[in-house]
C-alpha cells in the first residue's frame, strides 16, 4: 500500500514538471511576450502599450502582455529587463522616456539604457506641453516672461517626476527665459494635471494625451510646445523656438527595446510586426483616440535617434546647470 | 513581560538613532522652508528615540507600581510556562517559518506547483505532524486547487521555474 | 427632469439582458478578488484589459469594470472580519472589531451587517452622484496640496488615537508607518531613501505584503507559538445573521459613515482611507457604549464598511465627469475607455449620454446583485472558520505569497512578508496595536508629500495651509481633536490617581 501510495506521489511530481519542461523549441515565438512598462498604469505610457497589445495578435501568432512594474521612476521594471534572458521573450516598451535619456547625466544609473537595451522600434513621442489654466492671466509665453519680470516672484509648475522629461524641459525653458521656475514635482503626469487644473498652481507641464482632455474640456490653454517641431496633436501651438526660446527637448519617447544579445532574428521580428501595426489604420484611430502621434522608426535608425536625444538632454543639462539636489 | 519591553525599548532607541544619524548624513534634511528627503525621517529618528525613551521609563514606573509580590509571579509564570513554550518554538514556530522563507526562495526555481506542493507537504508533516496519507492529498488538493484558481482563472503570472529552462 | 429622462434612458441599457449578464460577472469576479488577499481590482481589470478590447460596446465594458471594482470593496471586508486581514487600504479599520466579533462568534452578524451597510451605502451614494455629480467634481477639484495635507493630518491622528489605551504605543506605530512609507524613491527629490543599496527597495515596500505581513502572518505566527495543537480559528459560530438589535444600533451609523464616505471619497488619492477612520472615530465619539469600540463594537464595522462603499461610488464622480481618475482602479477604467474612443470629461454626458447613464444605472444593478450575492454568502464564510488552523494557516499563507509576488514578480516581496509576519508577531507579544503602523504607511506619502508641494508652493511660508479656506477648517479639526484627546488622556490620569 505504502508503495503504491510512494509511486503516486512520484507520478505527481512527474506530472508537475511537464508543463514547464515540455517548452519545445519552436520559431519565435513560440509563447506569449512579455512587454514591461515601468510605469503606473493609466499613465500615458501604460495607454500605448495597452493600444499596441491590442492590435498584436493581428500580426503575430503569439499576444503582447502588457505588464506594469513602476518604481524608481522607471529604472526599476527597466532593469528587470535589462537583466532578463535576450530570448526576445521579455521587451521593454516605454524605452526612451526620462529614465532613459535623461537621468544617466543626472545620476548613477545601474545599467546603461545604450548599451544594455537593443533599440527595436520607435512608437511614438510625447513631447511636453507648456499649459496653463483657462483663467489663467498668461496667454503665451511671453506672458509669462514679462510677468516674471515686472513682479520678479516665482511661477509655481506642475510637473509629473522630478528630473523627469516634463520637469527638465519646463526647468530648462526657465533658464533660458530667465524666469524663476519652481517645479513642484506631482505621482505622475494625472496628479499634476489635476492640480494644475484645479488651479492650484501657475504653469505646468504635460504631455499632450494627459493636457488635450482638459483642453477639450475647457480648463486649459496650450501655450507652447518644447519639441523642435510642432506637434502633430497640437497643430495650432507655437514651439518655444517660434516665440523666442532657444530651447527644445525630445520629450518623452516611447519605444520597444530588448535587452542586449538578443538574436537578431528576433528583434527583426518584432521590428516587423510594429511596422504593421503603425501602418494599420485602425491603430491610427485608437492612437487618435489617445491624443498620441504614431512616429514610426526602425531599429537602426531608432538607435542612432537614442544616441542624440541622450546626447542632446546631457547637453542642455550641462549648459543650464540642471542638477538633481 | 517587562523585560522584553524594556529590551523593546533600547532598540527602539538605537533605531531611532540610527534613522536620524542616516538622515544627517545621507540626505539633506533642508530647512523649515524646504523640506529636503532627509526632513521626514530625521523627524521620525528623533520621535522614535524620545518615544523609546518614554516607554523605557513607563516599564520602569510599571514595575515598582507592582509591589514585590506581583513581580515575584509574574517571573514565576514566565518560568513555568517557558518549559512548553519552548517547545512550541522549535517545534511548530520555526519549522513554520522557515518553511516560508524557504518557499520563497523556491518558487522562482523549482516553478510554482512544485514549490506550493512541497510547501504544503513540509507544513503538514513538520507543524501538524500529519500522517502521510492526509498530508498527500491535501497538498495535491492545495496546490492543484491554487493553480487552477490563479492561472487559469485569475490569469495570474505563476512562475514555471528555472531549474526546468 | 433631464435627469430622470437620463436615468431612465440609463436603466434601458442597463437592463439588456447582456448588460445584466455583465454586470453580474463583474461583481462575481470582483467580489473574488476582493476575498483574496493580495490581489487587487486594479491588478484584475489589467489583467483583464484584453478581453474588454474584444467586447465592442463602450457601455458594457464598463459596466464589467465598474461591477469588478465595488464588487472588490465587498469581498475585501470578509478577509478583514474573519482572517483579519484586510484586502486594501480602506478595510483596515473593519479588521479592528470585525475580526473581535469573528473571534466571539458573531462572525456572521458582522459580515451580514457590512453587506448591508455597503449596500444602502452604495445606492445612497450613486443617488448622490445622479443628482449631484458637477458639484461635486468642482469641489474635489479645491483640493490642492495644502488641503490634502491637512486632511491626512487629521487621518492621522485619527489613525493613532484608534489605538487602544497607550498613547506612546500609538504614536510609535505612527512613526514606524512613517519611516516605513519614506523606504523608496523619493518623489519630490528624486532621491532614494533607506535602500541601502538593495534595489528591490528603489520602490519601497507595498501596502499588500505590509499589511498581509503584519496583520495576517503576524496572527499567524502567533497563532504557531501559542499552542501545541491545532484548532479551528474560532470554535463558536453562533448566530449567521444580524439580530434585529444589531441592525437597530447600526442604521444610524450606517448613514454617518454613507455620508462621510460619499464627500471624504471624491477626493483623488486616499479619500476611502481616511472616510473609514473618520466614521469610526466618529461612531466611537457618538456611541452609547464607547469602550465596547476594539472589542467587537457593531457599530466600528457598520460604519466604516459603509463610508469605504459610499466612497468607491463617489470615486467614480471625478472620472465621469471630469476625466480625472482617483485612483488605480478608477485610471484603468480611464485607459480602457480611451482606448475605446469614449473621453471622459464634461462632455461625456453630452457626446455620451448612454456611456454615462448606462453606467450609473448599472451600479444600482451591481449593489442589488451583490447584496443578493453576499447574503447567502454569509453563512458559508462563516463556516469557513471551521476549518482547521492546520490547513487554514498554509492556505492563507500560499495565497498571501502569491499576492506579494504578482505585484512585482520578484520573490524579493515574499521575503518581505515573512519579515513583516516576524515584525507583526513580536508587536503582538509586545502589544502594539499594527493598525495605526500600516494607516500611517498610507497616509505618510500624502502627508509629506503634500506638505512639500505645499511649501514649494508657497514659496516656503507655512501660512498657506492657514489662509485657504479648506485647508484652515481642516487644521482647525484637527486642533480641535487633538486638544479633545488631550482632555480625555488627562481626566484618565486624573481620575485613576484620585
Amino acid at each position: 500500500m505504502k508503495r503504491l501510495f510512494a509511486l503516486m506521489v512520484a507520478a505527481f511530481f512527474v506530472f508537475a514538471a511537464l508543463p514547464v519542461a515540455s517548452m519545445a523549441q519552436d520559431a519565435y515565438p513560440a509563447k506569449p511576450i512579455t512587454a514591461v512598462v515601468p510605469m503606473a498604469a493609466g499613465g500615458s505610457s501604460d495607454l500605448l502599450a495597452r493600444a499596441v497589445e491590442k492590435f498584436w495578435t493581428k500580426y503575430s501568432k503569439q499576444p503582447l502582455v502588457v505588464v506594469n512594474k513602476p518604481g524608481g521612476g522607471g529604472v526599476v521594471g527597466t532593469e528587470g529587463v535589462v537583466r532578463s534572458k535576450p530570448d526576445g521573450y521579455t521587451l521593454y516598451l516605454g524605452y526612451g522616456s526620462g529614465h532613459d535619456v535623461v537621468m544617466p547625466s543626472l545620476q548613477k544609473m545601474p545599467y546603461d539604457p545604450l548599451k544594455d537595451l537593443i533599440a527595436v522600434a520607435r512608437l511614438s513621442i510625447h513631447s511636453v506641453v507648456i499649459v496653463t489654466g483657462a483663467n489663467s492671466p498668461f496667454n503665451s509665453v511671453k506672458d509669462i516672461i514679462a510677468w516674471s519680470k515686472k513682479e520678479g516672484k516665482p511661477v509655481t509648475t506642475a510637473v509629473s517626476v522630478k528630473a523627469g522629461a516634463v520637469d527638465i524641459a519646463l526647468t530648462a525653458f526657465g533658464k533660458a527665459a530667465g524666469v524663476n521656475i519652481v517645479t513642484v514635482p506631482f505621482q505622475g503626469g494625472a496628479e499634476a494635471t489635476t492640480a494644475l487644473a484645479g488651479g492650484h498652481l501657475m504653469i505646468g507641464g504635460g504631455h499632450p494625451s494627459e493636457i488635450i482632455p482638459h483642453i477639450k474640456a475647457g480648463r486649459f490653454k496650450a501655450l507652447a510646445v518644447v519639441t523642435p517641431e510642432r506637434d502633430a496633436t497640437l497643430p495650432n501651438v507655437p514651439t518655444l523656438k517660434e516665440e523666442g526660446i532657444n530651447v527644445y527637448t525630445w520629450g518623452s519617447i516611447k519605444g520597444l527595446a530588448a535587452p542586449a544579445g538578443t538574436p537578431k532574428e528576433v528583434v527583426g521580428y518584432l521590428e516587423g510586426t510594429v511596422k504593421k501595426i503603425c501602418d494599420d489604420p485602425e491603430f491610427k484611430t485608437t492612437m487618435n483616440n489617445l491624443f498620441q502621434p504614431i512616429m514610426y522608426q526602425g531599429s537602426e535608425d531608432f538607435a542612432k535617434f537614442m544616441k542624440q536625444a541622450t546626447a542632446d538632454y546631457a547637453k542642455l543639462i550641462k549648459d543650464l546647470d540642471i542638477k538633481i539636489e | 513581560m517587562d523585560r522584553s519591553e524594556r529590551i523593546a525599548s533600547v532598540v527602539l532607541v538605537a533605531l531611532g538613532l540610527f534613522v536620524a544619524f542616516y538622515a544627517r548624513q545621507y540626505l539633506k534634511i533642508g530647512m523649515m522652508i524646504s523640506p529636503g528627503a532627509g526632513f521626514l525621517p530625521f523627524c521620525i529618528g528623533i520621535a522614535l528615540t524620545v518615544l523609546g525613551v518614554i516607554w523605557f521609563l513607563q516599564t520602569l514606573y510599571t514595575r515598582k507600581a507592582q509591589g514585590p509580590i506581583e513581580q515575584a509571579c509574574s517571573s514565576e509564570d514566565i518560568a513555568e510556562g517557558s518549559e512548553s513554550r519552548r517547545t512550541r518554538i522549535l517545534y511548530r514556530f520555526l519549522p513554520g517559518v522557515l518553511l516560508v522563507i524557504l518557499y520563497a526562495w523556491l518558487l522562482e526555481k523549482a516553478g510554482y506547483i512544485l514549490s506550493t506542493t512541497l510547501f504544503m507537504v513540509g507544513w503538514q508533516k513538520a507543524v501538524e505532524r500529519q500522517g502521510w496519507l492526509k498530508t498527500a492529498v491535501i497538498a495535491l488538493l492545495a496546490a492543484g486547487g491554487m493553480y487552477t484558481l490563479f492561472s487559469y482563472l485569475l490569469k495570474v503570472f505563476l512562475p514555471t521555474g528555472t531549474w526546468f529552462d | 427632469m433631464e435627469i430622470f429622462q437620463g436615468l431612465i434612458n440609463g436603466f434601458s441599457i442597463a437592463l439588456t439582458p447582456i448588460n445584466i449578464l455583465f454586470a453580474f460577472l463583474g461583481a462575481v469576479f470582483g467580489t473574488a478578488v476582493g476575498v483574496l488577499p493580495g490581489l487587487g481590482p486594479a491588478a484584475t481589470i489589467a489583467l483583464l484589459l484584453p478581453t474588454i478590447y474584444v467586447i465592442s460596446s463602450p457601455v458594457t465594458a464598463i459596466i464589467l469594470m465598474a461591477g469588478i471594482f465595488y464588487g472588490s470593496m465587498y469581498g475585501g471586508s470578509t478577509t478583514s472580519i474573519l482572517l483579519n486581514l484586510p484586502g486594501e487600504a480602506a478595510s483596515v479599520v473593519t479588521c479592528i472589531d470585525g475580526y473581535k466579533m469573528a473571534q466571539k462568534g458573531r462572525a456572521g452578524a458582522a459580515l451580514g451587517i457590512a453587506a448591508i451597510g455597503s449596500f444602502v451605502a452604495g445606492t445612497i451614494g450613486i443617488v448622490g452622484m445622479t443628482l449631484f455629480a458637477p458639484v461635486i467634481a468642482t469641489f474635489a477639484l479645491s483640493f490642492g496640496p495644502p488641503e490634502k495635507f491637512s486632511l491626512a493630518v487629521v487621518g492621522l491622528l485619527l489613525a493613532v488615537t484608534l489605538s487602544g489605551s497607550s498613547i506612546v504605543k500609538g504614536l510609535v506605530m505612527m512613526a514606524l508607518g512613517l519611516l516605513l512609507a519614506s523606504v523608496g524613491l523619493d518623489p519630490i527629490s528624486g532621491k532614494t531613501r533607506l535602500a541601502f543599496g538593495v534595489i528591490e527597495l528603489q520602490s519601497g515596500f507595498d501596502f499588500v505584503t505590509l499589511a498581509m505581513g503584519v496583520f495576517g502572518l503576524g496572527e499567524i505566527f502567533s497563532g504557531l507559538e501559542s499552542s501545541i495543537k491545532s484548532e479551528a480559528m474560532s470554535t463558536k459560530i453562533g448566530k449567521v445573521w444580524p439580530t434585529m438589535k444589531d441592525w437597530v444600533e447600526s442604521r444610524m451609523a450606517i448613514l454617518r459613515g454613507t455620508i462621510v464616505g460619499f464627500f471624504v471619497g471624491v477626493i483623488p488619492g486616499g479619500g476611502a482611507v481616511i472616510s473609514s477612520l473618520v466614521s469610526y472615530a466618529m461612531e466611537k465619539k457618538l456611541a452609547k457604549r464607547p469602550e465596547e469600540f476594539g472589542q467587537g463594537a457593531i457599530q466600528g464595522v457598520a460604519g466604516p464598511e459603509s463610508a469605504n462603499n459610499a466612497a468607491s461610488s463617489s470615486s467614480f464622480i471625478p472620472l465621469l465627469t471630469l476625466g480625472i481618475p482617483g485612483n488605480a482602479s478608477i485610471a484603468m477604467i480611464f485607459a480602457a475607455l480611451l482606448i475605446k474612443g469614449v473621453t471622459p470629461g464634461p462632455f461625456l454626458i453630452q457626446e455620451h449620454p448612454d456611456v454615462f447613464w448606462g453606467v450609473i444605472a448599472s451600479m444600482y444593478v451591481g449593489n442589488v446583485m451583490l447584496l443578493i450575492l453576499n447574503l447567502p454568502l454569509v453563512g458559508v464564510w462563516a463556516q469557513l472558520l471551521r476549518v482547521p488552523f492546520g490547513i487554514m494557516a498554509p492556505v492563507i499563507i500560499l495565497f498571501t505569497a502569491i499576492g506579494s509576488y504578482s505585484i512585482q514578480s520578484q520573490a524579493f516581496d515574499i521575503y518581505s512578508l515573512v519579515g513583516f509576519g516576524l515584525f507583526g508577531y513580536l508587536l503582538r507579544r509586545l502589544k502594539f496595536e499594527p493598525g495605526p503602523m500600516v494607516l500611517a504607511f498610507v497616509l505618510g506619502p500624502m502627508v509629506e508629500g503634500s506638505m512639500r508641494q505645499s511649501l514649494l508652493m508657497s514659496g516656503g511660508t507655512f501660512s498657506i495651509f492657514l489662509t485657504r479656506p479648506i485647508s484652515l477648517a481642516l487644521i482647525g479639526l484637527f486642533a480641535v481633536l487633538a486638544i479633545g484627546q488631550f482632555a480625555v488622556m488627562l481626566r484618565k490620569k486624573t481620575s485613576t490617581t484620585s
